[in-house]
């Protein structure tokens, strides 16, 4: 068996990054968002255009929807988060549920559609209304989507277990 | 491990260091590469596959990993199990960060497991990404080495080891936690030793 070493390894990085200049946190925000301000609305697009296929793929409304594969939906989800931080706080946790939906499917083995259709309607008000909602308007419908989570799957800890 | 909080008057200095930023995403990329110039950082490699990491990794000497999990192919987990057994020195010790728009527990876990040093759970902001960047910087965990894994001290606190068991290390606290050999104190009594009381001399 191999024996257990520790090294004792102080990085470039903790060597250099405090070093006299730089930038404060403060500053660097302030220029890191500005950077990020100008790709915010092709970001919004690429989001609707995730949220278009979901729709067209996982809605209601698809004919063939039975036929999917539960990693796609996984990965359209991951798409909208990638980009949700320019979208409402409420929007990115009602796409991480849609996320933790398609991995509870594909543990289940089985599509649960009232809860793929309540996500993905969830999904499309957050983000159509946005702003125009209230916080605690957008809050209740995270909630919403919290308790379905729940009483369909059991809570955090449980889903933990069975994933 | 160091105090973990970040103030916005902290000052950070990423001129000089090296940064690789790993995404198949190119949307995510960009935006990731924003953040972090905007913190300062002038030497910005971007990848869109492990693949390509990996070839960045064997040909230049890294001082910051932030990587996706999610990558067709090779994903984030097995890249920093690679970099952790054979990416060779320096680049084998280097601080990385994962990024997963999971946030379960156990892909946590999977995350502290493959050698990861810090986790970020999508979507990223630039306070998230500055406030682990800092933890790294701060980072004083031993860099661990065994059979089974190869990354930083996966403990963040001393607290022994467990019952029964001898531990491997020679700084590991030896001996059990025994029985109380005395009654329990009373709520009075530690009442009166939190309580500031007036001297008299």
């Amino acid at each position: 068996m191999k024996p257990l070493i520790i090294r004792r390894v102080k990085s470039r990085l903790s060597r250099m990054a405090l070093e006299p200049g730089g930038v404060t946190v403060a500053e660097g925000m302030k220029r890191a968002n500005a950077a990020l301000a100008a790709m915010r609305e092709p970001s919004l697009a690429a989001i609707d255009g995730s949220l278009a296929e979901l729709e067209r793929r996982f809605g209601p409304a698809a004919l063939q929807r039975d036929r999917e594969r539960f990693a796609d939906l996984s990965a359209l989800s991951c798409k909208i988060i990638d980009l949700a931080m320019f979208a409402t706080a409420e929007f990115a946790e009602a796409a991480r549920s849609t996320l933790e939906l398609a991995d509870e499917c594909a543990v289940r083995g089985a599509w649960d559609w009232p809860t793929v259709d309540v996500h993905i309607g969830a999904l499309a008000l957050l983000r159509s209304q946005g702003e125009r909602l209230s916080a605690e308007q957008r809050r209740a419908i995270v909630d919403g989507l919290q308790r379905v989570m729940q009483r369909r799957f059991g809570g955090p800890d449980e889903r933990e277990r069975l994933g | 491990m160091a105090d973990r909080r970040v103030l916005a008057s902290d000052k950070i200095n990423l001129e000089k260091l090296y940064l690789l930023l790993v995404d198949d995403n190119p949307q995510c990329l960009e935006i990731l590469a924003q953040v972090v110039s905007g913190f300062g950082a002038r030497h910005v490699i971007k990848c869109s596959s492990a693949a390509q990491a990996r070839e960045t990794l064997l040909n230049s000497s890294i001082d910051l990993v932030l990587t996706d999990v999610h990558m067709p192919g090779e994903d984030g987990y097995q890249l920093i199990e690679w970099i952790r057994r054979e990416a060779g020195e320096p680049n084998r010790y280097v601080p990385i960060i994962l990024i997963s728009s999971h946030s379960m527990k156990s892909r946590i876990a999977r995350a502290r497991d493959c050698g990861a040093s810090f986790f970020i759970s999508k979507p990223i902001t630039p306070q998230i990404v500055v406030e682990r960047i800092f933890w790294a910087v701060r980072d004083d965990r031993g860099f661990i080495e065994c059979e089974a894994y190869a990354g930083p001290d996966r403990r963040f606190k001393r607290q022994g080891t467990p019952p029964g068991t001898e531990g491997r290390r020679s700084t590991d606290v030896k001996g059990e936690i025994g029985e109380a050999t005395g009654p329990n104190l009373s709520q009075d009594l530690i009442d009166n030793m939190l309580t500031p009381q007036k001297a008299s001399l």
